[in-house]
């Protein structure tokens, strides 16, 4: 039973992780930008409609959530990436900017929202399902679907859609994409749109459950790369697995070590990856399909 | 033009300049705080180290505020003995690596002869400087146990763990609970806890499921929360305060932990209830804080400060009342310097707390011991409709 239950756990928990990691994996497969401030963004997130939903009510906070995540996402792009590609930066550039502005971002979160840690909660939603002699938080239940949902809806439109088929195309050939009509630059807003979109359930439902605090920046874009990692970092449904193949691994890991290990199982995770499988998880799939 | 044209005079100018340097820097630290001889120096600097940032910044905020307030007390009374205090602040995030650095950063910023250290891991990590430095090293937050080992400079005005352990057990037993498992923070307070609770369990003809812990920073407990639903137990002691203790305590409930929950004052560190909300109702919490009496004129002008500089806030937190004592003790310690015409520094002012034993704060009166411990009476509270609510008063057994 124990074994199942951590098997339920695991999965929940990589809902949450596939979400974040499906978000980054948008936009760095169609851009190629490394874009770590996304763990910024998540955060201010997490704090606008933890700190909204009292005065406003939970939904018009969460819609100033979506609005949060979409504007400083697109900002972000429009204001520190674009003029940094205009003026022919380079990649390790743009991750160089990408992590000051992660860092600008954090740290004016104690000074716009205070640095208390907030509770975010979800009216309406019981605090979990029993299902049998299994015990489902409802967050992460929600969370699981939506990861489920979201990665098949991500390969579908990146097969299927037009809107995906020019991701493709502009993530494999920006300058020949533009000669055919598909402005690269129209595409990358549109790419940035969408992880933010991504994010912003993910931002919400993880909270419910871990409250909000100034430090969860850096822990979720740590565990976002390393899903990233994973499951191979232009590929979308590779992020996805990454996500669920981490989160399992914390939570089966601990039939076996101690707690303690969680954060090192991930590492190792990622390392044994590295060392035998660096194109991660769908990485081959990636170099042929794009997506 | 002829320094450039000639290496070895560069070598030897920069080497000249290197040992000037370091004998200009080390007569500036020993000189520092206006006082490594003097027995009055012009001005008075207190280093804190508390958690500014991180998962622990709401218990960081606690501290501060208490030692703010006793700050503002002294200078409003005119200084110690007419020269002001002066608090500087630094970042420890409740972590080991983080608190050496901030010890590191109150240092270079001179002035220093004492310092407040918050936590047991910043405690641990740190008592070798403090040692090394001769500095006074007051720990109103860290309650390992073990900790009065690790320096003679360390002067504890929280109690440690153990008193609480020693006396919520033998309570937990007499309510029928036979079946323990554990959660504690994963550093050595917790380490220190588990065995100590483990121990006086199994004292207490009770049984010990084991103990599950993780780092503070680790907000997702689903997989340790079923480990600890599978081992079936009536009671859960949970040693852990601030996000984490909020975190645990919700998720907990969530998956259906529903056995009574058991804890110790760092649960008070602030975030549980902010967290958990009703989740946390049920819990039987040990504390060390003592009421602010209205009898005690120390706890009427800590109140009084800590109004000014905190209008509508709690200032009954068991943490802010610690830090705020820890610098009225320092403050006397300061001044019984003078009196005695002691130079004024790190060394001298431990001798100075050890020497005069027993100090009136605003927490009633603290008593040290040789080691620079210090025991109090045990509270025992319910958290009721989001409140800690004592029920239950315990005089340390030694």
């Amino acid at each position: 039973m124990l074994f199942r239950q951590e098997l339920i756990n695991g999965l929940t928990l990589g809902g949450i992780y596939a979400l974040v990691a499906m978000s980054f994996s948008i936009i760095f497969s169609v851009t190629k930008t490394f874009h770590f401030a996304h763990g910024a963004v998540y955060m201010w997130v997490a704090y606008v409609v933890a700190t909204l939903q009292g005065p406003w009510g939970f939904v018009p906070a969460l819609l100033a959530g979506l609005v949060t995540s979409l504007g400083l996402t697109l900002l972000i792009e429009l204001i520190v990436y674009r003029p940094m590609r205009r003026n022919g930066a380079g990649g390790l550039a743009i991750f160089v900017a990408s992590l000051g502005v992660l860092i600008v971002l954090e740290n004016l979160v104690p000074v716009v929202f205070g640095s208390q840690v907030r509770p975010l909660n979800l009216p309406g939603l019981p605090a979990s399902v029993h299902i049998g002699e299994y015990v489902i938080p409802s967050a992460g239940l929600v969370s699981l679907v939506l990861a489920v949902v979201v990665v098949v809806a991500l390969v579908a439109m990146f097969r299927y859609t037009h809107l995906g088929r020019s991701f493709r195309a502009v993530a494999s050939n920006p300058q020949m994409s533009t000669l055919v009509g598909l402005e690269a630059k129209r595409r990358y807003l549109l790419a940035f749109g969408l992880g933010a979109l991504v994010l912003w359930p993910a931002a919400v439902f993880n909270s419910a459950t871990t409250g909000v605090n100034p430090g969860l920046a850096e822990n979720i874009i740590l565990i976002t790369l390393i899903a990233v990692i994973v499951g191979g970092v232009e590929s979308v449904p590779g992020a996805a697995l990454g996500g669920w193949l981490i989160g399992l691994s914390q939570s089966l890991s601990s039939l076996f070590f101690s707690s303690q290990w969680q954060t090192a199982v991930a590492f190792g995770v990622c390392i044994v990856f590295i060392l035998f499988r660096p194109t991660g998880i769908l990485g081959r799939t990636v170099l042929r399909s794009g997506v | 033009m002829h320094i450039r044209r000639n290496p070895r005079v560069v070598a030897c100018l920069s080497a000249g300049l290197l040992v000037l340097g370091l004998f200009t820097g080390c007569s500036k630290q020993s000189g520092s705080g206006g006082g490594g001889g003097d027995v009055k120096p012009k001005s008075y600097t207190l280093g804190a180290a508390l958690p500014l940032s991180g998962p622990s910044t709401a218990l960081g905020q606690y501290f501060q505020h208490g030692i703010a307030a006793a700050a503002k007390e002294i200078n409003d009374a005119g200084g110690i003995d007419g020269a002001k205090l002066t608090v500087n602040y630094a970042d420890n995030q409740l972590q080991a690596a983080a608190s050496v650095t901030a010890m590191n950063k109150l240092i270079t910023q001179g002035g220093t002869q004492a310092v407040i250290m918050t936590s047991s891991a910043g405690v641990t990590a740190t008592a070798p400087i403090a040692t090394k430095r001769s500095l006074l090293m007051l720990n109103p937050g860290g309650e390992d146990p073990t900790l009065q080992k690790l320096s003679p400079n360390i002067i504890s005005n929280i109690p440690n763990i153990k008193t609480e352990i020693d006396a919520m057990l033998p309570y937990i037993k007499q309510l029928g609970h036979t079946k323990m498992a554990m959660y504690a923070e994963g550093d050595a307070l917790g380490a220190t806890s588990t065995d100590l609770v483990k121990t006086e369990w199994e004292s207490l003809g009770g049984t010990w499921l084991g103990a599950q812990s993780e780092p503070i920073t680790v907000v997702d407990h689903s997989a340790v929360i079923a480990k600890i639903k599978a081992q079936n137990p009536d009671v859960v002691y949970v040693l852990c305060g601030g996000q984490q203790a909020g975190t645990f305590v919700k998720q907990a409930r969530a998956q259906g932990l529903n056995q009574q929950l058991v804890a110790a004052s760092p649960l008070q560190g602030g975030d549980l209830i902010p967290l958990a909300g009703a989740a946390a109702d049920g819990i039987l919490d040990s504390g060390i804080a003592q009421p602010l009496e209205a009898s005690n004129a120390k706890a009427t002008s800590y109140k009084t400060a800590f109004d000014a500089l905190y209008p509508g806030q709690d200032p009954t937190n068991v943490y802010s009342v610690f830090a705020h004592d820890a610098v009225l003790i320092y403050a006397a310690a300061a001044k019984y310097l003078i009196d005695n015409k002691m130079p004024y520094n790190g060394k001298n002012l431990v001798k100075a707390v050890l020497a005069q034993k027993s100090f009136d704060v605003a927490g009633g009166t603290t008593n040290f011991s040789p080691d620079g411990s210090s025991t109090a009476a045990i509270t025992f509270s319910k958290i009721t409709d989001g409140k800690f609510v004592p029920f239950k008063t315990v005089q340390p057994s030694s």
